[in-house]
Formats: C-alpha cells, structure tokens, sequence
C-alpha cells in the first residue's frame, strides 16, 4: 500500500499539471477566437476571387496561360501545412497521415516538400525533398507575409519544376471538427474552382452567382486582366489556406487541453479519495491501538 | 436605380449596400459606376475610391485589385480599403518615406522586398491623397 506522502505528492503533481493545462486552455481558447474570426472574414475574399475567375475563364480560352493549362505530372508539389507547437490533439498526425498516403500513391513521380511549420519540417527533414520551409508563421499573419510562399509555388510552376501542385491542410469546420483537406492549387481548371466555391459555400449562405451568358466587357483586355488575377487569386488561397489552418490549429489545442484538464480533476479525485481512505485506516490503527493499551493497564 | 455594392479586402468586408454611384481608379483611368453599367471586369490601381448614396459621400483609400460589374452588382476587391478616420496620417507619411529609401537602393534588393517596398509606397500614396484631398 502507499503511503500517504506518497499520495500527496502525487495529488500535488497533479494539480500543477492540471493547472498548466487549464492556462494553456485559456491562451488557446482566446488565440482560437482571434483566428476563427480571421478566417471567416477572409472567406468572402477568396470566394469574390473565384467569382470574377469564373466570368474570366468563360471568355477566355483557358489554353491562354500557363497556370491553367494542364499537363502530364512528372513532378508533385505538396504544400503540407502543420502547426510549429505541439499538443494540439490529432491535427498534425492527421495532416501527416494524409501526406504520407499521397506520396505512396503517387510514387512512381518525382515530390517535392513544401513545408510550413515545424512539424512537417521535422517530419518530412530526412525522407523527402523538402525545398522551402516556412516556420513561425504568427497568428496575426498579413496576407503580405505569406506572399513568398505563392511566389515560389507560382515561379516554379512557371519554370516547369513541377507540373501539379497539391495542399494538405486543415479545414477549420467548428471548434470541435476540422477535416483535413487536400486541395489541388496548380494547374488552375474549372473543376477545381467549382469545388472550392461549393466548399465555402457550404458554410456561408448561399449567395446568387448567375453569371451565365454575361457578355463581358474587359479593361484592359481579357488577357491582361487573367494574368493579374491567376496569381492573385494563388494568393489568396495560399493566405486562406494558413488562416484556415491556423483557427483549426487553436480549435484543436483548446479541445485537447480541455480534455487533459478534465481527466487531471479526475485523477485528482480518485487520488484524494484513496488518501482519505488510508488516512482514515491509519487512524482507526491507531484509536484500537491506544484502546487495547488502555484496556491492558485497566486489565 | 441604386447599385449594389461590396468592397472586399482580403481582411474583412469593407462595404456592403446599395449605392447611387462609385468612382474608382482603374489602371486605365479613372473610371464613375453608376446604375444599369454594362458587365465590365477591370483592374484598379492605387488611388481614391468614392461612393456616393444619396447626399452621402464616402471616400476610401484602395490599392490594387479588381471589379467586377454584374447588372447591378458591383464586387470590388482590393488589398485595403480605408475610409478618412481610419487612416493615420504619421504612420502613412513614415511608410511612404521608409518605402522611398528602400527604393533608391534596389539595384541590391531582391525581387520580394522590391514588391514589399513598391507594395507599401502604393499604399501609403493612396492614403496620402486620400487624406489630403478630404482635409481641405
């Protein structure tokens, strides 16, 4: 049996923990706001973008520019999204999961790593071609800051270093669900913005995108107006992509250290009722000890 | 005939509602948007926005983006929209000052901080010219 120091010990370790656990809970829960209110504001953006792509391309012969055209894949991009911090529950695990299945099914090509935060950094390090790595990204993130990123994707895209590009990340759904998602960003086709827009539909209302049979008129030209607007609109995915990630990220930590809060109070219980319970025999011991000596004198 | 309309940044919603009439700086020209517009998709620089409803005027300071105009529906997106009392007007000078040393020594910078540098000094004149013009 242990004793009841033991115990004690072990019941003060636990509050701490417990403790920790709660403060991190509240960092993440006041974080996860911030970020859930980001992201939200950024999605009628994203989707004002693929709109006017949309009307673009039913004018313009998608053949035009190499970011819409398609061709064979030799060469794979995957821009694999984690957090840099830890305990935050299955999130990373997920994401890496998921990349992990992609590379196996798409070996026979040649990937490369695009790699933001520490954990795909550290994962994918001595395994795969990593060729950028994007660590700290705050969470008050500008879209300014997340331009290098799309600047590479874009170039190297452009150079043919790779002919299809493809995110792994985490799409912030509500505090307590978020999916990982994997969306293709390169080559630009018609299908994939239809996806995208239905995506982000699905959570906001509905709004009218009847833009069929427009005949546009456009300034300066069609062409020129497709050739700001493709990199554009990369982005303002690349942006929405890591706000997304971003509030899954606190989302997911909250959850998580809510849970180890929760299962420290109930350790903390069941140790303080296994301490009063020795506590009590130990005095019980001791009363019919004293008794029988008393009863030994009298005797 | 009123218009509907919606400014777009890639932080928020900056406007949203009808109005009579929007002027806006296009990379052609300068460019008035009133009601019954035919569809047009264009390009915007940086520059003074300004909506009109009814006796109300609204001025903005936008830079760089697009419009999109869909029988009455106006969708203008664009890096930042700022109305007169949200810009500050020391902060906008240094930036545009701090922008301008930074270009005169772009023979050594790289092609992202020359973007960075032009893409603040855009930014800064917008809120600049903005500021002066409602001033007076």
């Amino acid at each position: 049996m242990q004793s009841t120091q033991q115990i004690r010990r072990q019941i003060q370790s636990t509050k701490n923990t417990s403790q920790i656990t709660k403060a991190m809970e509240m960092v993440a829960a006041s974080k996860m706001k911030k970020s859930q209110e980001r992201a939200l504001m950024a999605r009628p953006y994203a989707m004002a973008a693929l709109g006017i792509l949309e009307s673009v391309s039913e004018s313009v012969e998608p053949k035009k520019h190499i970011l819409l055209r398609k061709r064979e894949v030799k060469n794979l991009c995957l821009l694999v999204v984690t957090s840099d911090k830890g305990l935050c529950g299955g999130l990373n695990s997920n994401i890496l999961k998921e990349a992990k299945k992609i590379i196996k099914k798409e070996k026979d090509k040649n990937i490369t790593i695009i790699a933001i935060g520490k954990k795909t950094e550290n994962y994918f390090k001595n395994k795969n071609e990593v060729c950028a790595v994007f660590n700290a990204i705050g969470d008050t993130i500008e879209l300014r800051e997340t331009l290098p990123i799309s600047k590479i994707i874009i170039e190297d895209f452009t150079n043919r270093k790779y002919d299809k590009v493809i995110a792994i990340y985490t799409n912030f759904i509500s505090t307590i669900k978020q999916e990982v998602k994997v969306k293709k960003l390169l080559p630009i086709t018609r299908r994939s913005i239809e996806e995208t827009i239905e995506e982000i539909e699905d959570k906001q209302e509905k709004e009218e995108t009847n833009s069929n049979n427009i005949e546009y008129k456009f300034e300066p030209s069609a062409e020129k107006v497709l050739c700001d607007l493709l990199p554009n609109l990369i982005e303002t995915q690349v942006y929405h992509i890591i706000l997304e990630s971003n509030a899954s990220e606190h989302s997911a930590r909250m959850v998580a250290m809510k849970n180890a809060t929760d299962s420290a109070l109930e350790i903390l219980d069941d140790l303080k009722l296994s301490y009063n319970y020795i506590r009590q025999q130990k005095i019980t011991q001791e009363i019919s000890e004293i008794s029988a000596g008393v009863a030994a004198q009298e005797g | 005939m009123k218009i509907n309309l919606q400014i777009i940044t890639p932080e928020k919603v900056a406007y949203k509602g009808e109005a009579d009439q929007v002027t806006l700086p296009t990379r052609e020209g300068e460019i008035t948007i009133l009601a019954n517009h035919i569809p047009l998709i264009s390009t915007m620089k940086h520059g003074e926005l300004c909506i009109k409803n009814g006796n109300e005027e609204i001025p903005m300071a936008v830079c760089n983006g697009f419009v999109e105009v869909k029988k009455n529906n106006i969708t203008i997106m664009t890096d930042i929209a700022e109305r007169v009392h949200e810009i500050d007007e020391e902060k906008a000078k240094e930036a545009r000052k701090k922008a301008e040393d930074m270009l005169k020594e772009k023979d050594r910078m790289s092609d992202v901080a020359f973007a960075d540098a032009t893409a603040i000094l855009e930014k800064s004149l917008a809120r600049i010219k903005v500021l002066k013009k409602r001033r007076k």
